[in-house]
């Protein structure tokens, strides 16, 4: 397993700084500092509106917003993280830390975090999704292989999901019983040629579960305009192209395609008690054991788990 | 082997091995990388009869960024380059997903011939062409696809030769908005999208020193007198085609 302190060297660049030249200047001519937000996070929350923000604070926004797609330098898939790293992301916001402590205090200790692509969902899940496998032998594949079945009869060409399905089977193979299991896992992970074919293969996964089963037609709205969609339309524009961020209904689809059930703790300064919400999909699935678990924060998706 | 080498090979196979679609993927050097497709123009427009040739480059990321084409054949379509065969045409760009294959979209592109979007134009004055006179445009693009496509002119409809009908076929629609052109201050809208006024004086100049009929234009356009592709016809050829 890889340790943490392998990474210390490889630091990402630090990013660009947006020009202030723009930014209002007061009397004096002076340009007005950005107030930091008071979340300490980049997303806007729901209770604000964008036209509310101040000139400075769009700027906060747009600035946090680009080194967060500059982060090419940190991995696909991190090493595992104590849980309690995250304070110090949330330092001035009350409601996250304590959210933060409830996560430790329940056991959630371990965070691995998935680079913020747009492909974090697929990757995290797919990660988890194997990591399980590797490491409880009663696991069979055959759910695995049965998915080949469900992407022929959604229409795809098999040229299209064969290799990722070969890919995904190798590392389904893997088990915890052979030297440096997890260590090949992480780093297929951490290698775009695989990992994106990975990824790829658990979208096309989520598409032909919609495509198949009628009851998603109804829950699929273009996140745009908000208005509803086809299912074609929106598996072709925002399930199956890479760097399409996952929604409810794409995770709902996943956990119904692989049949796991997948917990997902959502960590967003939501509940001023610290209480952490989480949501459960395909409870019932036929994968017996612990739940997967996902650890949400708006617009960003990482893996969780229980220390052993 | 790469996935994507692989992928790339069993694509082409695939081609070669389904004879109803009439689509051919076929290697120009000796790299799956860059390849040329081609397909038969679609029955019941301007392009049936000819045969396009597409220029495809795979590029590194594929299949998770879209495959490069445009058209080598030159083609006369508001959505197509006139000049340099590059397509507008979403898949190819933002609406690119790795479940589109060569062969599929090679067949996007021949649909695109059946059903031009004059108002996402690729070619803003070929899209001109086709919004203000629809009939024109096509005579244009059969005219282009026996030209550079091979299409014969007994599978298609003959283009109009006979330049009092081509006049009628434009006056038509236009309900005579572009007059005779009478110099270069006087000048048309419709006319101007195709050929600069200099060029139309110029022209003019080296016939007669009179004024460009309608059907004169119009071979102007079939030629593609304008812009830098001047260069490449010759004036004998401009005359020779004019007092025909």
């Amino acid at each position: 397993m890889p340790t943490s302190d392998r990474f210390e060297g490889a630091k990402p660049p630090s990013p660009p700084r947006l020009k202030s030249t723009d930014l209002p200047k007061d009397m004096d001519g002076q340009a007005v500092e950005p107030e930091p937000f008071l979340s300490g996070h980049p997303i806007l929350p729901e209770d604000m509106d964008i036209a509310d923000l101040t000139q400075a604070q769009l700027y906060e926004m747009n600035q946090r917003l680009l080194e967060e797609s500059m982060e090419s330098e940190r991995p696909l898939i991190s090493p595992p993280e104590a849980t309690s790293v995250l304070r110090n992301e949330y330092s001035n916001s009350p409601d996250f830390l304590a959210q933060i402590e409830t996560l430790i205090n329940r056991g959630y200790n371990i965070i691995i975090r998935a680079k913020g692509d747009g492909d974090c969902f697929y990757r995290a899940l797919a990660f988890a999704y194997l990591d399980r496998l590797m490491r409880f032998t009663g696991h069979s594949n055959d759910r695995l292989a049965a998915t080949t079945d469900m992407l022929a009869k959604a229409g795809f060409d098999e040229c299209v999901y064969d290799q990722p399905y070969e890919m995904l089977q190798s590392l389904a193979q893997l088990r915890a019983s052979r030297t440096n299991a997890r260590e090949e896992l992480w780093q297929s992970f951490t290698d775009p040629a695989t990992s994106n074919y990975i990824v790829m293969y658990m979208r096309l996964l989520t598409s032909a579960q919609m495509r198949i089963d009628v009851q998603f037609a109804d829950f699929l709205f273009d996140p745009e305009s908000q208005m509803q969609t086809s299912v074609d339309d929106f598996c072709r524009r925002f399930v199956e192209p890479l760097g399409k961020e996952a929604d409810h209904v794409q995770v709902a689809a996943l956990a119904q395609a692989l049949d796991v059930h997948v917990k997902v703790a959502y960590l967003d300064g939501h509940a001023a008690d610290g209480q952490v919400n989480f949501v459960d999909f395909s409870e019932n699935a036929s994968h017996g054991g612990d739940p997967l678990l996902l650890l949400y924060r708006p617009g960003h998706y990482d893996i969780l788990q229980k220390s052993a | 082997m790469d996935a994507r080498l692989r992928r790339v090979n069993k694509e082409i196979a695939d081609c070669k091995n389904d004879k109803s679609s009439n689509i051919s993927i076929d290697l120009i050097d000796n790299s799956a990388f860059h390849l040329r497709g081609s397909f038969p123009g679609p029955k019941d427009t301007p392009y049936e009869g000819g045969t396009f040739e597409v220029d495809i480059v795979i590029p590194e990321s594929y299949p998770f960024q879209p495959v490069k084409m445009k058209f080598v054949t030159k083609v006369y379509h508001p959505n197509v380059s006139s000049a340099s065969g590059a397509i507008c045409l979403d898949i190819l760009k933002d609406a690119w997903s790795p479940v589109l294959t060569l062969k599929s979209t090679l067949i996007s592109l021949q649909s695109l011939l059946c059903s031009p979007e004059p108002n996402d134009p690729q070619d803003a004055e070929v899209a001109k062409h086709y919004t203000t006179s629809k009939r024109s445009f096509e005579e244009t693009a059969r005219y282009w696809t026996q030209v550079y496509a091979g299409g014969s002119a007994s599978r298609g409809k003959a283009p109009a030769k006979d330049p009092q009908r081509d006049e009628v076929a434009i006056a038509g629609p236009r309900k005579g908005t572009c007059g005779p052109i009478r110099g270069p201050r006087v000048r048309t809208i419709e006319s101007r999208a195709y050929l600069t006024d200099s060029m139309i004086f110029h022209v003019h100049l080296l016939i007669s020193s009179r004024p460009l009929s309608h059907g004169q234009i119009d071979v102007l356009r079939r030629l593609n007198y304008r812009g830098a592709n001047v260069a490449n016809i010759s004036e004998d050829k401009v005359v020779e085609e004019l007092l025909k």
